[in-house]
């Protein structure tokens, strides 16, 4: 409304220049980098935060270059994608100002890495703002290549092993996807999003299938669906603690996103033994299960968080999978909730470990009692993402189960919350050791929480996100953005129709 | 909002009365039970924390705000029951929420039909209720955790669970019962009361005797829900309410001793009766009360669970057989503890036994009214019964605690008679959830760590859905 539509644009043009123009900036003045960082951190949080406001009412798109639908690329936004660029837009901050803010560590030699990490925001609003099949390739591209180094950049042993892992694993991804798309392309001969959307039905039934398996295949992958999962714990768990907070907090987002969008507008009419979303809610239950079943016997904090955003991922799979307004809303719910708490817990975890001294949870003994404030927001953060109520993570999941016994799957909704218990059982030791230690405190070497403020501000989502189920507008424009999601044809009216000239 | 939130109403009040006794008994026994000055603090916090979520839940109108200030309260038990043991606690908080992920579905459905509590839930709903209720209410084969928890838990926390939690899951099942007899319900209350009642002969330990004794007497609460009659309803809520605060009184005397013998042991406890009189004699009274004397509070609630259920003779003989029982358990309970050869006191601290005490004369305090006038609560919840005190219910109960004495008497004789099958039987539901929870070790053999290993996952994976999608 307020903001025009060039602002989806410059949310991936302004971080993309941001990353070259600040390592010249770094050879004339290398005293002011850190400034420079933040500032354009700044900048590029605010555009992202006003591409996602504008998009909140209806869609918008722009036709970048002027080309026509055939054969330009258009960006849209949508109250879909709004979700998503709000994610992005507190996730990638609340990640750069960890990695550069002042007193981290980033400053000084770690500067390098502030091109990556701005290259990633870019590919991330990239992805969450095209609206052509192969601009969404070419952005998780880019996305792949400044995670797969980003992963790796700490240079231990651990992460460069977690880093090839993911890259390999990654290129198979992007492989699946590509095959996906070039069955689509042969079929249709066109690669925009709403055209093809509409021209669906004219591709022939075994090769949409073929696209649509390879498809979930590829996205799935990027996203850490069971069984394409596998890379995600080593990755997630051996990267810096900003680069965590990134990709466990925002990157499998947009690659839910991606999966989302594809599914909804390219394959709703699936429908051989099993539906497109069927096997979506089947793979998601799997996630569910496979993610809190293995984070359980996890002694590694970041390891336990990683295998937790397998399971949460789940759980979005479950709520896209039911084929509901409500099933979606609760999904969109559950991932601003998810991206919040992840994203703080990460933080909160290795400020935790550095004050530890070790990454084993059992070595956080007492440090609840020792910084109160942190601690509490640990706990918050933690029992949010459990799923207790009145706390914001419980009410995605509501949606999710609402939606389930609407469609009478009352298995599906009573996993949903079977993965409270599951979680409980590997979050609350880890509190329980915070507060109350078995043997006594240790006596820790001294230091203060780093980004305290950053994470003591992400724990008042919990509570914040609660207010979203009670808040009716809040609540209405979640069950809209669930509409669009499943409704492809005001997408594909919307695009079109601004297409006339 | 507020007024749409929640809803008054006698079958309400009760069980908040009966909330607040046993919280305010629980604080003044707690300033005795605790030693330390920190754990007191603790635990008056935490006393909080379970009070008002617990009123919130009684007097909620709707099924959502039900289930969340059942969650918070059961997660304030949680952090008191982990103060002293924190693998049963974590082990009553996985049980306890995993009867919640059943109940969130039929909240669920409930909330989608816009049914409010005390309105009978459809048919299709009705197993999600019952079950998820069930693991609070400990029907059977979703009690295993009760005897764990009850009888490791710190005594005044002990106390609130069976005094109260428990009533909460029955509650809810009052809630949602429709206005027939539940052929379900039914069996399961008469099964529940048996089994307590004999179980509870068996223990050993003094907080398990009481703990199996909850369930036996919930059996008798269950069953009286499942008679479908507004006059059962009152019974099971009268029952509750006596109940409740008796075994608050029991589990308070059961932790006097612990606190002055050092052990919980009933065949190391012995001569507490001239030891510990003021106690001794409230553990006379309540006793009195479980076994149902005449004169006390039980005998007029069992006589209307009695009433309520005399359309069905089978299960009232069951439930006679269970009162053998139980009069046995609790004979053995008093000879034990209070009778026979005076052992050796660990330390007797007369302050805090006479904080300890308070609590219990507190509970009294409320349940002496009770004893005197028993048609007053009956006439609370909208039922008149006038015949308490007839000659066969009273000859009734005497020869029933009499049949009990003999059964102790027989069972002392020969006491590894029954001791091993039963115990073996009741563990069986821990030991399979046990096996169950190994399936983890599965997954993690997967992740083997080698690229190898993924990359063939992956194929295969994508493999199969080209052949799912393709089919």
């Amino acid at each position: 409304m307020f903001f025009p539509d060039e602002w989806m644009l410059y949310s991936i043009l302004f971080p993309m220049t941001a990353a070259f123009v600040l390592q010249l900036l770094h050879h004339f003045a290398p005293a002011r980098t850190r400034r420079w960082i933040l500032l354009s951190c700044a900048v590029t949080a605010a555009i992202t935060f006003g591409a996602a406001v504008s998009a909140c009412f209806g869609a918008r798109v722009l036709r970048v270059g002027g080309w026509s639908a055939e054969l330009g690329i258009l960006l849209v936004t949508d109250p879909l994608s709004a979700v998503f660029l709000f994610i992005s837009a507190f996730g990638g901050a609340a990640a750069v100002w960890t990695t550069f803010g002042p007193g981290s560590a980033g400053g000084k030699d770690g500067w390098r890495l502030c091109g990556l990490f701005f290259i990633l925001w870019s590919s991330l609003n990239g992805i969450l703002a095209t609206g052509d099949l192969f601009n969404l390739f070419v952005f998780f591209e880019i996305l792949a290549v400044s995670a797969y180094v980003l992963t790796g950049a700490s240079m231990t042993r651990e992460a460069l092993e977690a880093g090839l892992k993911y890259l390999v694993l990654g290129t198979v991804g992007a492989l699946l996807i590509l095959l996906g798309m070039t069955m689509l392309y042969m079929g249709a001969g066109i690669l925009n999003f709403a055209l093809l959307s509409a021209a669906v039905g004219s591709i022939p039934r075994g090769g949409l299938a073929a696209a649509s398996a390879f498809m979930v295949a590829g996205l799935g992958l990027k996203m850490g669906m069971v069984p394409f999962h596998f890379w995600l714990p080593d990755a997630h768990s051996s990267a810096s603690t900003g680069v965590s907070m990134l990709l466990s907090g925002v990157v499998v987002k947009a690659s839910f996103y991606a999966l989302l969008r594809v599914t909804t507008l390219l394959f709703p009419s699936v429908q051989v033994g099993f539906s497109v979303q069927e096997i979506l809610l089947a793979l998601g239950i799997l996630s569910l299960f496979t993610g809190h079943l293995s984070a359980q016997r996890q002694t590694g904090i970041k390891r336990m968080l990683a295998w937790s955003t397998v399971a949460h991922m789940g759980y979005l799979l479950v709520g896209i999978g039911l084929g509901s307004p409500m099933g979606v809303a609760g999904a969109l719910l559950h991932s601003l909730n998810h991206a919040a708490a992840k994203t703080a817990l990460f933080l909160g975890a290795g400020s935790f470990s550095t004050l530890a001294g070790s990454k084993e949870w059992r070595s956080f003994s007492g440090l609840g009692r020792r910084f109160p404030l942190q601690g509490a927001a640990f706990l918050l953060l933690a029992a949010s993402i459990i799923g207790l109520p009145p706390l914001g993570g419980f009410w995605g999941k509501w949606m999710i189960v609402l939606a389930a016994m609407e469609e009478g799957r009352w298995m599906t909704a009573v996993s949903i919350e079977l993965g409270t218990v599951l979680s409980c059982i590997y979050y609350v030791p880890v509190l329980l050791e915070m507060y109350t230690p078995l043997r006594g405190a240790g006596a820790l070497g001294g230091g203060s929480f780093h980004s305290g403020r950053i994470f003591v501000a992400l724990a008042t989502t919990p509570l914040l996100f609660a207010l979203f189920y009670f808040v009716p507008a809040m609540k209405d424009f979640l069950l809209a953005a669930g509409e669009w999601a499943l409704t492809p044809a005001l997408y594909t009216k919307a695009v079109l129709g601004s297409m006339i000239p | 909002m507020i007024s749409a939130l929640f809803v008054v109403a006698p079958q309400r009040v009760l069980p908040a009365l009966l909330a607040g006794a046993l919280v305010g008994a629980s604080a003044l026994y707690g300033e005795g039970y605790f030693g330390d000055a920190s754990e007191r603090r603790a635990f008056r916090a935490l006393l909080l924390c379970f009070f008002f979520p617990v009123l919130g839940a009684l007097f909620s109108a709707g099924w959502l705000e039900f289930f969340v200030f059942v969650e918070v309260s059961t997660v304030a038990l949680f952090l008191m029951i982990a103060r002293k043991r924190r693998d049963v606690a974590l082990r009553y908080l996985a049980v306890q929420f995993a009867g919640a992920s059943l109940l969130l579905a039929g909240v669920a459905g409930a909330t989608m039909a816009g049914i409010p509590l005390f309105v009978p839930a459809p048919r299709g709903l009705l197993p999600f209720f019952i079950l998820g209720l069930g693991v609070k209410a400990a029907l059977p084969g979703l009690h295993f955790w009760l005897p764990e928890v009850h009888g490791t838990a710190p005594a005044p926390v002990s106390a609130l669970l069976s005094g109260f939690a428990v009533k909460i899951g029955v509650f809810g099942l009052l809630a949602v019962s429709a206005h027939e007899p539940s052929y379900l319900l039914l069996p399961a209350g008469a099964f529940m009361a048996l089994w307590g009642a004999f179980m509870s002969l068996l223990q050993q330990d003094v907080k398990r005797l009481l703990a199996y004794s909850t369930i036996s007497q919930l059996g008798y609460i269950v069953a009286a829900c499942g008679a479908g009659t507004s006059f059962g309803v009152a019974a099971a809520l009268y029952h509750t309410t006596v109940h409740g605060l008796l075994k608050g009184m029991l589990f308070f005397c059961a932790g006097i001793l612990e606190k002055v013998y050092g052990t919980k042991n009933l065949n190391e406890l012995g001569g507490a009766a001239t030891a510990l009189p003021v106690t001794f004699a409230l553990f006379l009274f309540a006793a009195a009360t479980v076994i149902g004397l005449p004169g006390t509070p039980g005998f007029a609630s069992k006589g209307l669970i009695k009433g309520a259920l005399e359309a069905f003779p089978l299960l009232s003989f069951c439930f006679l057989i269970a009162n053998v029982g139980t009069a046995a358990s609790f004979f053995k309970m008093g000879t034990f503890a209070f009778g026979g050869v005076r052992k050796r006191t660990r330390d007797n601290i007369p302050e805090r036994l006479r904080l300890m005490n308070a609590g219990m004369l507190f509970i009294f305090a409320v349940l002496a009214p009770l004893a005197l006038f028993p048609g007053m609560l009956p006439l609370f919840l909208g039922v008149r019964e006038t015949s308490f005190y007839s000659a066969a219910k009273c000859a009734e109960s005497i020869f029933t605690a009499a049949c009990g004495a003999v059964v102790l008497y027989a069972y002392q004789k020969r006491p590894e008679f029954g001791e091993r099958l039963l115990n073996r039987l009741d563990g069986r539901t821990e030991r399979f959830l046990r096996t169950a929870g190994k399936g983890s070790l599965l997954m993690r053999r997967m992740q083997s760590g080698l690229l190898r290993g993924y990359l063939f996952a992956a194929a295969l994976a994508a493999l199969v859905l080209m052949v799912f999608f393709s089919w």
